[in-house]
């Protein structure tokens, strides 16, 4: 437990910065509600004449756009893009930040396998996704009630935040696995940036002329928010590849850090 | 049972050398040095023994245990990186608390004394400190929980004099207090001063083994000698006879064998002056870095493998 408490006391700072960022962008869209249900149709004649693709970058479903759970859906595929950076950088770091700081020579000395030293880090490193995305929950619930004076569904509400954790859990096992891969200190940023990024406008891409299998190429996607709105659950074949690729990330790292070479710094 | 055993230890990254071949045997109580220059393996010897490396081939164990399967073993073990890096955000104490909590054992009052006697202030944020001190948070870490075992990897850069003195102090004490200690450097001095038995390590193959007693003995002598007429080299033709250097009327050389062959064979050479010193361990050890090899037909040259794995 040792390593897990002070994996978790390390990142104090970083829960704090990445909750308020995404309470943050929601009260940015959020603060925009009231005027856009207010000229409801004027809007939805705007977001008509964009482009299909430009409409998916930008999570908008036209007719969803002015009731209070097509709204937040926009909001909140861009906080899941924001949350998807944060849980990359985080799996990235977590096992490699002590090759990239030397202070393998200091842990991995210790009485302790390398198993347990994974599983810590592991679940301190999950502990502060959902610590964040709970924090960010209660105020995404606050905020909604405000705007909307409780004219939300809820059941709903809660099935569009979910995913949050989902996607986080697919890029956080993946930036884990990836770390696996690299020796020699460099900057995890740019990696986990161009990834998430990459992987967001695939999903575009791939709505605008979106087959049941196609989406698979974009966690992005998996989640399809006028599906979850509609029906009211996620699709299973989503579910499943969510799992697949967490258990494939985090195999790869454990597997690959099980018999890593472990080099000092200097 | 050894402390330190490794046996035919091997390690190679991709195609590039690590170690090869490497037996040693590291007994209950000894102070051992690892010695050779950068690059020959030393560091890869270690880390592989702590587990941080796997081996391409052969075994390494601490107390009759691999680390890599029996990482518990670790709880008797202290180590001490030749760079030392910790985490910068933290307080000296704070990582030495963290540190202590991984052994089962209250560590508070050991960390109290070591960092007394090396003047360290543990309220300092790491990244605040010089690498001198952090240094000693490495050797305090290290031996805060008392190890049996204590593996020392080029300990004393960034250590002033005056602190490599008070690490030495630190680590005999241990030693007497019945802790087996491991410790490699390039410095040869350091290890003179400090170890019972010694190994030498090249190109990742251990090329010699011995007792420090027996190397100091009398059997090695540095000579010097300056005759009235010009010497040449075929006057020094004998065995044990290493490093000779000509010039002129004088000649020096190192001298390894019965003391009464060489007086015989310097006898007839007409001399102006003769020093028979006792040489240090560079200048016996650094042929063996030029040459590469062990000085042929060595008297006392046969016995260095049963010596290494004793």
């Amino acid at each position: 437990m040792n390593i897990f408490f002070y994996e978790l006391k390390a990142a104090r700072k970083s829960i704090a910065v990445w909750t308020g960022s995404l309470i943050g962008i929601a009260l940015l869209y959020l603060s925009f509600f009231r005027g856009i249900t207010r000229d409801a149709t004027a809007w939805k004649a705007v977001m008509s004449s964009y482009p299909p693709a430009l409409r998916a970058l930008l999570g908008v479903s036209v007719d969803l756009l002015t009731s209070p759970s097509g709204y937040y859906a926009m909001v909140v595929s861009f906080v899941v893009l924001c949350g998807a950076i944060q849980a990359m950088n985080s799996g990235l770091s977590i096992l490699y930040k002590e090759t990239q700081n030397g202070t393998v020579d200091f842990l991995y000395v210790k009485p302790i396998s390398r198993m347990k030293i994974i599983s810590s880090k592991l679940g301190a490193a999950l502990a502060a996704l959902i610590i964040t995305d709970l924090i960010y929950f209660c105020a995404a619930l606050g905020m909604m009630s405000i705007v909307t004076n409780n004219g939300f569904d809820a059941k709903i509400f809660i099935l569009l935040n979910v995913p949050l954790f989902f996607v986080q859990l697919i890029f956080f096992s993946l930036g884990m696995g990836i770390s696996a891969f690299l020796n020699r200190p460099r900057s995890i940023l740019p990696i986990s940036l161009s990834t998430v990024f990459g992987f967001y406008f695939l999903g575009t891409f791939v709505a605008t002329d979106s087959g049941r299998y196609g989406r698979l190429i974009s966690p992005f996607k998996y989640f399809d928010s006028n599906y979850v709105i509609s029906h009211g659950h996620y699709e299973t074949l989503y579910l499943v590849a969510t799992a697949i690729l967490v258990a494939i990330g985090l195999g790869v790292a454990y597997f690959m850090y099980e018999n890593k070479d472990l080099q000092g710094r200097a | 049972m050894n402390i330190v055993e490794m046996k035919n230890l091997t390690k190679h990254y991709g195609k590039e050398r690590g170690i090869i071949d490497v037996d040693l045997a590291i007994e209950q109580g000894e102070v051992f040095g690892f010695i050779g220059p950068n690059g020959a393996g030393k560091s890869t010897a270690i880390r592989t023994l702590l587990g941080l490396i796997r081996p391409s081939s052969g075994t390494a164990t601490i107390f009759g245990k691999s680390c890599i399967e029996f990482p518990q073993i670790k709880q008797d073990l202290g180590y001490l990186p030749s760079e030392v890096f910790y985490y910068d955000d933290m307080r000296v104490i704070d990582l030495l608390k963290y540190s202590a909590g991984f052994y089962n054992k209250d560590c508070s009052r050991r960390i109290a004394e070591l960092a007394d006697i090396l003047d360290l202030d543990l309220k300092k944020k790491i990244d605040s400190l010089s690498y001198g001190n952090k240094k000693k948070v490495g050797i305090v870490q290290g031996l805060l929980h008392e190890p049996k075992l204590i593996i020392l990897d080029e300990p004393t850069g960034g250590l002033d004099p005056l602190m490599q003195q008070k690490f030495f102090e630190i680590i005999m004490d241990e030693n007497k207090k019945g802790a087996t200690v491991f410790f490699s450097s390039h410095i040869l001095s350091e290890v003179q001063k400090m170890c019972d038995r010694v190994a030498f390590i090249k190109e990742g193959r251990i090329i010699k083994s011995e007792k420090i007693s027996d190397m100091q003995d009398n059997s090695y002598k540095k000579i010097a000698i300056e005759a009235k007429t010009t010497l040449s080299d075929d006057s020094f033709t004998l065995a044990g006879i290493e490093g000779l250097s000509v010039r002129g009327n004088s000649a020096e050389f190192i001298f390894r064998g019965n003391i009464n062959d060489i007086l015989r064979k310097i006898a007839p050479i007409d001399l102006t002056n003769l020093t028979i010193e006792e040489p240090d361990l560079e200048e016996i050890f650094l042929h063996y870095y030029e040459h590469g090899e062990e000085p042929a037909n060595g008297p006392v040259d046969h016995e260095e493998k049963s010596t290494l794995a004793r």
